[in-house]
């Protein structure tokens, strides 16, 4: 199913299909060594790789792709043997998340909030010493958005150890309440639900109107400008002009 | 919705026959900023998307056959040059919502543990009334214009919770309700888990 995912975002597919992983090899290494799991997961990673384009940026390059690839797999399963040969039992460790928080979901989130607060405090730690217009944006980016793809994950993680932890709560009764909230929820945010494109159509003509007036134009406040860039960038592509034209030549 | 993000979308999906083309212009705008003196990190926020292009292949190539089915005319006016795009933009945020909605809707029929249907249908409903709350923009971690947004300036305990927060209202950039790739994904993804969750196995990754 993420295979379904991720052409539609494939750096965020890398971060879900991370946490799937490493969580799964770490504490249920026997369900996931198997051929045809196995055989899924190289089809999201081959998947996601071919379009990703998060951890170039970040400075992977395809060897130190693979080495972390085989690092993070080496790590996860080498963590199972550690545990096995310290009579650790990590299988009574997984069935101990999993009896804990009797499904994956809410197991694999509580690993990934241990990941992400521990990862964090790492790249703040280190952000100072970073150059602001290098790497440090997008690591200053990049927690708040991973959480922001794994909030209803989240919520139903929450949901589902409540209602096991409360089993004389009738699911019918909360699904109804649930849908309730929803209408309710959509009905307060799409009250206003009207045809977007004459809005889209006035930013467009505002765009057009600063495009003639301005060009080659002075700068405004920061990213004030963003979508008049691209705004110029897709007028070249439709009607085949050869320039953005933003500064005089 | 006639935001840097969309437009440069259809710009993604418009020269998916001719990357280099769009590599050009990208490298014009570079230059260009970079000769009006605009900040590093203005610059490098713009290199940055250069590179990512082929990041969102399912939704570029639905807006492609958007902008396939309503071509431009060289000779059409502004005003309708920009009702069409706006009406290109539309269909292509309704596609891929349907496919979405289509998808959620199949997970959830899927589901066959009553507790977890009933704790994915409080996920969705969670993030629908969550997203009644202030939007994330004024909690975004480090903002390189903001002095107290600047990583030297800032408290681990504020950073933590500026980043935090994204759990509570991520906005409508981020969220499932969102219309941009990321929410397309984050919807499928949900059911992924979801499926994930309800089979124990990894048959539905």
């Amino acid at each position: 199913m993420l295979a379904v995912a991720i052409p539609f975002h494939a750096s965020a597919g890398l971060i879900v299909l991370t946490l799937f992983v490493a969580s799964n090899l770490a504490f249920r290494p026997l369900e996931v060594i198997r051929p045809m799991p196995m055989a899924c997961i190289a089809i999201c990673v081959a998947l996601a790789v071919s379009q990703e384009s998060l951890a170039r940026l970040l400075g992977f390059n395809s060897i130190i792709g693979i080495a972390s690839l085989l690092l993070l797999l080496l790590l996860s399963f080498g963590l199972y043997q550690l545990m096995k040969r310290f009579d650790l039992k990590p299988a009574r460790l997984g069935n101990f998340l999993n009896s804990t928080f009797p499904d994956r979901i809410t197991a694999d989130i509580v690993i990934f909030l241990f990941l992400w607060n521990v990862s964090l405090a790492m790249v703040l730690g280190r952000l100072v010493y970073l150059d602001f217009a290098s790497v440090a944006y997008l690591w200053s980016q990049f927690h708040a958005r991973t959480a922001a793809i794994l909030q209803p994950m989240l919520i139903t993680a929450i949901a589902m150890f409540v209602l096991r932890s409360v089993p004389q709560v009738s699911s019918r009764y909360v699904v109804v309440l649930s849908l309730a909230l929803l209408l309710v929820a959509c009905a307060r945010n799409y009250t206003a639900l009207r045809d977007p494109r004459p809005q889209y159509v006035r930013t467009l003509a505002n765009m057009e109107a600063r495009r003639l007036a301005a060009f080659p134009y002075t700068k405004t406040p920061p990213l004030a400008d963003e979508g008049l860039w691209y705004y110029a960038m897709l007028r070249c592509l439709d009607f085949n002009t050869r320039e953005l034209g933003l500064v005089a030549k | 919705m006639a935001d840097d993000d969309n437009l440069y979308l259809q710009s993604i999906a418009l020269s998916a026959n001719s990357p280099s083309r769009l590599a050009d212009l990208n490298q014009e705008l570079i230059d260009s900023l970079d000769k009006l003196d605009y900040a590093d990190y203005i610059l490098y926020r713009v290199v940055l998307r250069s590179k990512y292009t082929g990041n969102y292949r399912a939704a570029a190539y639905i807006h492609f056959l958007a902008a396939r089915l309503l071509p431009v005319d060289p000779a059409m006016g502004m005003r309708a040059y920009h009702e069409l795009v706006a009406t290109r933009a539309m269909l292509g945020m309704i596609a891929t919502g349907l496919i979405c909605v289509a998808v959620l809707a199949v997970g959830l029929f899927l589901i066959r543990d009553p507790k977890l249907f009933a704790a994915a249908i409080i996920g969705v409903s969670g993030a629908a009334v969550l997203s009644g709350f202030p939007t994330p923009r004024e909690f975004l971690t480090l903002m390189p214009y903001i002095p107290d947004r600047l990583p030297e300036n800032m408290s681990w305990i504020d950073a933590f919770g500026r980043s935090a927060y994204f759990f509570i209202n991520p906005g409508p950039d981020f969220s499932m309700f969102g219309t941009t790739p990321r929410s397309n994904f984050v919807v499928l993804s949900f059911v992924a888990a979801v499926l994930h969750g309800t089979a124990g196995s990894h048959s539905h990754i």
